[in-house]
């Protein structure tokens, strides 16, 4: 290795390579810059990044007097460690360039904008610059060599569970009977107790939870936006997102805003909760796509640090890419099918036993029984056309193809997702024990079987 | 010239870093055991690895008067502050000082198992055994290093 200089530096004891895992910024790394006057600054760094075997980036956002430091000279050294075994070590660093664009400063991007939006605040805390530096010396502090976290797979054991799974998923023949084997298989196949899978919406900009496990309630038609948190991060850069260190992100970001607060940067404005429905540590969100388009995400989540390894991430890719455009073919099918409207023999409505008071309001289409939240969107207006059907014309039996066509559903031309809405409808009503539910009967049919007096009222506003 | 916030943290179990400057002028980063104001209140000592300060060429009974900053963060909110000043003399630790760094070890070690949820194992990793020595620092300026714009800024410097 070589100095700065051009003279020859002892070899290091630790090869960059080495220490990679060390680097994931899972605990801050110590930053010693010297004035040419000698003058010291010390202070903490968000990532660090292995550039190439003799290089690290650094994120740079808030580092101006480490700035001012490295002009007049170029040198650092740098304490890493390792979240997992805490194993400690130094390196010496020299300063190249810095870096506003390309892949490197795109991956440190990444990661501050996934810290930026757990804490609302995307539109003031962004990375200034990527600092890369050669290192010429790694000098081990402290190693206690590694510790494996229990509930880790290997890769044998991951594959033998995603071949399985992607058999299961294979042999499903609708959407509702997919996003239920995929969730169980992966806490039966793959270990991932908590598990959610959400949809995109017709307009690319929310997800909605069509299915989860692991969790005191299911959250059916529960709702991230695109860009918010892990999950919505995953969707707008259509990329993994693995985090070990969820409690440490969320705690450096929280400091940053209210540095920012205090600054005046930005007023006190709502702390995004990371969308989780426990404690959480570990996360990883993968892009489910097909055709180039992003149909939702797939997610899981531990309460342990580092929980995930690139094992799982591949994995879950897999099983997201199967899903996907399984997702698709279902859809494509459904949308096939030339199901004649089924005129069934008008039935009565059902008048003994208690009454469930059905309220909804046309502006959002959400919808109340018995005045707790069911669902809203789509999926609500979905359900006050089936019921007023059925209250009015006794109807019971319904197709896709019909439904799909009522322009109170105010669905848009290109990519309904009817058939997700359905099944998010389904599945709501079913986690509810609603005395409302709908049940598949064929290819593009279904069934509403209402199982108690209605009375229904239209509102015009959630206010009213 | 520290302000009270400030030197509980300092005295705290915070996350204690160290940054100095080698004879050939490249920066060595290193960590304290544990901090301590003295009187008169613009000195302070901190417990040092005596291998870390030996790497820099200076021993103990030196008093080598090189710039030193000493940059202190709560491991629970993130709140840091520096302090920058002269390293004044390094002179060897006395009884008490081995139970002053386990002090330290357990309230920092205590906030990182709760905050980071590691196992308390884990968090005993940091722990050690190294000779440490005193490392006697005289104030110049304080500055705020929490993540965030405001990092950098003045806080208090000393007179004269």
């Amino acid at each position: 290795m070589t100095t700065p200089e051009g003279g020859s530096s002892a070899a290091p004891e630790r090869a960059l390579r080495d220490i990679a895992h060390t680097l994931a910024g899972y605990v801050p790394s110590v930053l010693a810059t010297s004035s040419a006057a000698g003058v010291p600054n010390v202070t903490y760094v968000s990532k660090v990044l292995m550039v190439d075997e003799q290089r690290v980036a650094l994120s740079n956002q808030f580092l101006s007097k480490t700035a001012r430091n490295l002009a007049e000279n170029p040198q650092v050294s740098l304490l890493v460690v390792d979240g997992e075994s805490h194993d400690e070590y130094r390196l010496t660093l020299v300063y190249e360039r810095t870096e506003r664009r390309g892949p490197v400063f795109d991956q440190l991007a990444t990661d501050v904008d996934l810290i930026a939006s757990m804490v609302g605040m995307e539109d003031v805390f962004r990375l200034q610059a990527a600092d890369i530096y050669r290192c010429t010396n790694i000098e081990v502090i402290r190693e206690l060599g590694p510790i494996d976290p229990p509930g880790r797979l290997d890769s044998v054991a991951a594959g033998r569970g995603l071949g399985e799974l992607c058999a299961r998923i294979s042999r499903c023949r609708d959407l509702d009977a997919l996003v239920r084997v995929t969730v169980d298989g992966l806490a039966e196949l793959l270990g991932h107790d908590h598990s959610m899978l959400l949809l995109a919406d017709e307009t690319g900009r929310t997800l909605f939870t069509i299915a989860s496990r692991g969790y005191e309630t299911e959250g059916i038609g529960s709702e991230v936006s695109v860009g918010d948190g892990v999950v919505g991060m995953a969707a707008a850069q259509c990329a993994a997102m693995r985090v070990g260190n969820l409690r440490q992100m969320v705690k450096y970001g929280s400091s940053v805003r209210r540095s920012f607060e205090e600054a005046g940067g930005i007023g006190p404005g709502r702390e995004i909760p990371v969308p989780s429905l426990f404690e959480a540590e570990s996360r990883l969100a993968v892009p489910a796509m097909a055709l180039g388009q992003l149909v939702g995400v797939l997610t899981v989540e531990d309460g342990r640090k580092h929980r995930y390894t690139e094992v799982d991430e591949s994995a879950l890719q897999v099983v997201a890419s199967l899903l996907a455009s399984t997702i698709e073919a279902i859809r494509a099918e459904e949308r096939a099918v030339e199901a004649a409207s089924v005129r069934s023999p008008a039935a009565p409505p059902t008048t003994e036993g208690p009454t469930t008071h059905v309220r909804f309001f046309a502006v959002d289409g959400s919808t109340f029984l018995d005045g707790d939240y069911l669902i809203k969107g789509v999926a609500g207006r979905l359900l006050w056309s089936l019921l007023r059907q059925n209250q009015d014309e006794g109807r019971i039996e319904f197709t896709n193809r019909e439904v799909r066509l009522d322009p109170s559903l105010d669905l848009p031309d290109f990519r309904d997702n009817f058939e997700s809405r359905l099944i998010l409808l389904k599945r709501r009503l079913d986690e509810r024990g609603a005395p409302i539910r709908i049940a598949k009967t064929g290819r593009g049919r279904f069934r509403l079987d209402v199982g108690a007096a209605l009375r229904l009222e239209a509102m015009g506003s959630p206010e009213d | 010239m520290l302000t009270d916030e400030a030197r509980d943290l300092l005295e705290g179990g915070c996350a204690l870093i160290i940054g100095l400057t080698k004879a050939d002028g490249s920066p060595f980063a290193t960590r304290g055991w544990g901090f301590d104001v003295e009187d008169p209140a613009d000195t302070a000592r901190v417990l040092v690895r005596a291998a870390d300060l030996a790497a820099l060429g200076v021993h103990v009974g030196d008093a080598p008067d090189v710039p030193i900053a000493v940059t202190a963060a709560d491991v629970r909110t993130l709140a840091s502050v520096q302090l920058k000043g002269r390293l004044a003399r390094v002179t060897p630790s006395v009884e008490g000082d081995a139970e002053r760094m386990d002090r330290y070890c357990d309230v920092f070690i205590d906030a990182i198992v709760e905050v980071d949820g590691i196992a308390r194992e884990v968090g005993e990793r940091w722990r050690h055994t190294d000779t440490v020595v005193r490392a006697w620092i005289r104030f110049e300026e304080l500055f705020v290093q929490t993540p965030g714009p405001g990092a950098g800024a003045s806080v208090a410097k000393v007179q004269g």
